[in-house]
């Protein structure tokens, strides 16, 4: 009997991720690019839905390795010659470190402290990377490795990425960790009591989610090939993760998938409306905010316990 | 009783029947996903295209929405006239077709610039881009130009920045320099006025501002000028006494800036009721469009310089309509009501160039295209272009200072020519006080 719901499941998951893995092979240029989008940001909201919907860890700071990483993967290939993936890695390790700095601070506030904690500190980076002149400034650096990597690798790159965020979120929640996490998101004190470690458990759902956002960022800027530190460590890309996972539904780990999969098409679609796009995309979130205050996928669960990946056991 | 189920359900085992509604609306949702995302997705009718398509990312909101301003007004004029008789012969089609133009909105990000040039090569398969407006537009179009090799043509940002991203094969671009025609062009203005060379430097925490301070500091000083500078300010900025008390002590008597409009205001509304009003103050970008001028208020920009690369005095003609530069800012005067714009000028030069390239080449080969933008040899609106090595175009810049005007409450003069002679001067610098 409980082998069922498990199959159908996987099957679901898996049929997706073919389809998905498969698009340079069947899909146009254009599929190839929305393919790309797609992973990119499934894996950027995955790590962000892991902080806030799981971990209780409001962070309003992921720009702060967006950027960082994006940085350092135009430093290290510009400047030193690094293979272009190696220096994507060596940026996941260097949001690494940040993240384990940051935590220093931040880690002995709460809630929307920790929230404008993180925030503060995507703004010094801001501050700090346009006054350095190592970086050119506020000019900007071109991310440009020899050779240039083709658009089929850059998908394969962010396809991991995607397919690495929802597999290491799923193994996190179904373990020990997950459990005490989740405990530690409804009642802290008394998860504390009962022996949840709650300062190891939130540092280590930060640093991953720094490894995978960093180096999803890499990806994204080794894409994008310019970098320029005002809009690299803007708050813009948090607002866009929060867009992404509410409207999903938070505390959900498909949440994010379905997200993406509407902000991707929508931000493409709205493309062609060019000034109204923006308040097209506000009337949506306000929409499903009013109508499925729990996001799609959240309101889904509710409604009729359909679930793809499940954090429970039972 | 009923919740328990529900939970049970929701927890462990789900039943055949559920299993086999749920799939089905899985599949439901899947099918009329695949109905209505290929039509979102799909390639644009590339194969059977009977025109030319011109990819077009703009700036038409956030903070460099002023530059994007006259789009679609040039764009629609312009494609008017090459599609007038028919368009322009394509041996691929054996005949005239028509040129056709997509805009996209950038929002003023660097990011989204580059994701829409990716999506206008990808799914609108557009035959040549055509961009301008700042290095946050320029530099990542200019990539991704690059990388899809797709022919290109830029205009509207300062060299440096965009040269950073070089060398280029695909991208052509063209304007002028900050330290070749921006230095000369203000020292030149200055020269004008008798002062005491005490120059306080006003410029934000932003790449221009960093640039510019960078670049001025090192050139003012052999020239026997006395630089004060406070270091950058931060955007919005609301109290500017330090920098003003410091350059009374000074004597200062040239302010020279670079900043976003809101900041100008604020701080030269501070000069005035604090007490100090210099000799000269030249303002770069705060003060390139009529309406930020206005916004200052009263008499305060009376007497104020900055740099000018395009007006109704510069001598060129377009080389699509055979109008003047003065024929085009009447024609969007009569059209909007409104005072003539230095990007409007580039805005219909880049069409000139497109349309050129294309009539030359005669063909939508981007090798060939490629090669036809890189021998353009041609006189548009904005002067000559011609591309050297590095695939751009110094264009002509003069200095320009703000009087009170007659039809509208400001006018541009042109008060600084000494490198192009050729563009008109229309007044002299005078001391603001």
């Amino acid at each position: 009997m409980a082998d069922r719901p498990f199959k159908y499941r996987w099957w679901l998951l898996g049929i997706l991720f073919v389809v998905l893995g498969t698009i340079p092979l069947w899909g146009s240029d254009y599929m190839l690019l929305f393919g790309l989008l797609l992973c990119l940001y499934m894996a950027m909201s995955q790590m962000w839905n892991l902080l806030v919907g799981y971990s209780g860890l409001l962070s309003l700071g992921q720009q702060a390795f967006i950027g960082f990483s994006g940085y350092t993967v135009a430093v290290l290939t510009n400047y030193y010659g690094v293979y272009v993936w190696l220096s994507v890695l060596i940026g996941g390790l260097f949001s690494v470190l940040l993240a384990l700095f940051m935590s220093l601070f931040i880690f002995r506030m709460k809630g929307i402290f920790f929230g404008i904690g993180t925030w503060i500190f995507a703004e010094i980076l801001l501050l700090w990377f346009s006054n350095w002149e190592y970086v050119k400034y506020g000019t900007g650096l071109f991310i440009k490795p020899a050779p240039p990597p083709s658009m089929i690798m850059i998908f394969y790159a962010a396809f991991i990425m995607a397919l690495g965020s929802l597999a290491v979120v799923y193994l996190i929640l179904r373990s020990k960790i997950g459990l005490g996490l989740m405990a530690m998101r409804d009642n802290e004190e008394v998860s504390e009591t009962i022996g949840v470690e709650i300062f190891r458990s939130k540092l280590f759902c930060f640093l991953v989610a720094a490894f995978i956002t960093g180096t999803t960022a890499g990806v994204l800027y080794v894409f994008q090939i310019f970098i320029q530190p005002y809009k690299a460590f803007a708050i813009d890309w948090t607002v866009i993760l929060v867009f992404i996972v509410i409207i999903g539904g938070i505390g959900t780990i498909e949440g994010p998938i379905v997200g993406s999969f509407l902000y991707v098409l929508l931000t493409q679609w709205l493309a062609d409306y060019g000034h109204t796009s923006m308040l097209i995309l506000g009337l949506i979130a306000i929409t499903i905010m009013l109508v499925a205050p729990k996001g799609i996928m959240g309101t889904l669960q509710e409604k009729t316990g359909f679930t793809i990946l499940s954090p429970r056991r039972i | 009783m009923d919740k328990k189920e529900k939970q049970k359900t929701k927890h462990g085992g789900v039943n055949r029947r559920e299993f086999m509604k749920k799939s089905a609306m899985a599949v439901g949702t899947v099918m009329t996903s695949g109905l209505t995302l290929p039509a979102m997705v799909k390639n644009a009718s590339a194969a059977k295209r009977d025109h030319i398509l011109i990819g077009r990312p703009n700036p038409g909101t956030g903070p460099l929405a002023s530059f994007g301003e006259g789009t679609p007004w040039v764009d629609d004029r312009a494609l008017a006239q090459i599609n007038k008789d028919g368009g322009i012969y394509i041996k691929e089609f054996g005949k005239k077709v028509p040129v056709k133009v997509k805009i996209v909105d950038t929002e003023s990000n660097p990011t989204k610039a580059g994701e829409m040039a990716s999506r206008l090569v990808v799914k609108d398969k557009v035959d040549l881009m055509v961009f301008y407006h700042t290095p946050d537009t320029v530099n990542p179009v200019s990539s991704m130009v690059e990388r899809y090799k797709i022919p290109g043509i830029s205009l509207d940002s300062p060299l440096e920045p965009w040269l950073e991203g070089g060398p280029y094969k695909w991208t052509f671009h063209a304007f002028w320099s900050v330290e070749k025609d921006i230095v000369p062009n203000y020292i030149g203005m200055w020269e004008q006025v008798k002062t005491n060379k005490v120059v306080g430097i006003l410029m934000p925490n932003d790449p221009d501002g960093v640039a510019w301070s960078a670049v001025f500091k090192k050139v003012l000083k052999p020239k026997g000028y006395k630089v004060i500078d406070l270091g950058r300010f931060p955007y919005f900025n609301k109290d500017f006494s330090t920098h003003i008390n410091r350059w009374k002590k000074e004597k200062v008597e040239i302010l020279l800036g670079n900043m976003i409009p809101p900041d100008f205001t604020t701080a030269w509304r501070q000069c005035h009721q604090q007490g100090f009003v210099p000799k000269v103050a030249t303002i770069g970008k705060a003060i390139l469009f009529p309406s930020a001028v206005g916004a200052l208020g009263g008499d305060l920009p009376n007497g104020l310089t900055t740099e000018v690369w395009w007006s109704p005095h510069h001598p060129f003609k377009s080389s699509l309509t055979g109008e003047s530069a003065r024929d085009l800012c009447d024609a969007w005067t009569k059209a909007t009501s409104k005072e003539w714009l230095q990007p409007l000028g580039y805005k219909h030069a880049g069409y000139e160039i497109a349309a050129d390239v294309l009539r030359r080449a005669g063909t939508l080969e981007k090798e060939a295209l490629r090669k036809a933008i890189a021998d353009t040899d041609l006189n548009t609106i904005v002067g000559h272009i011609k591309f050297n090595q590095e695939n751009y175009s110094r264009t002509p810049l003069v200095g320009g200072q703000w009087v009170k005007g007659q039809k509208f409450p400001w006018d541009l003069k042109i008060v600084y020519n000494k490198e192009h002679p050729n563009i008109p001067m229309t007044g002299n610098v005078f001391a603001i006080k």
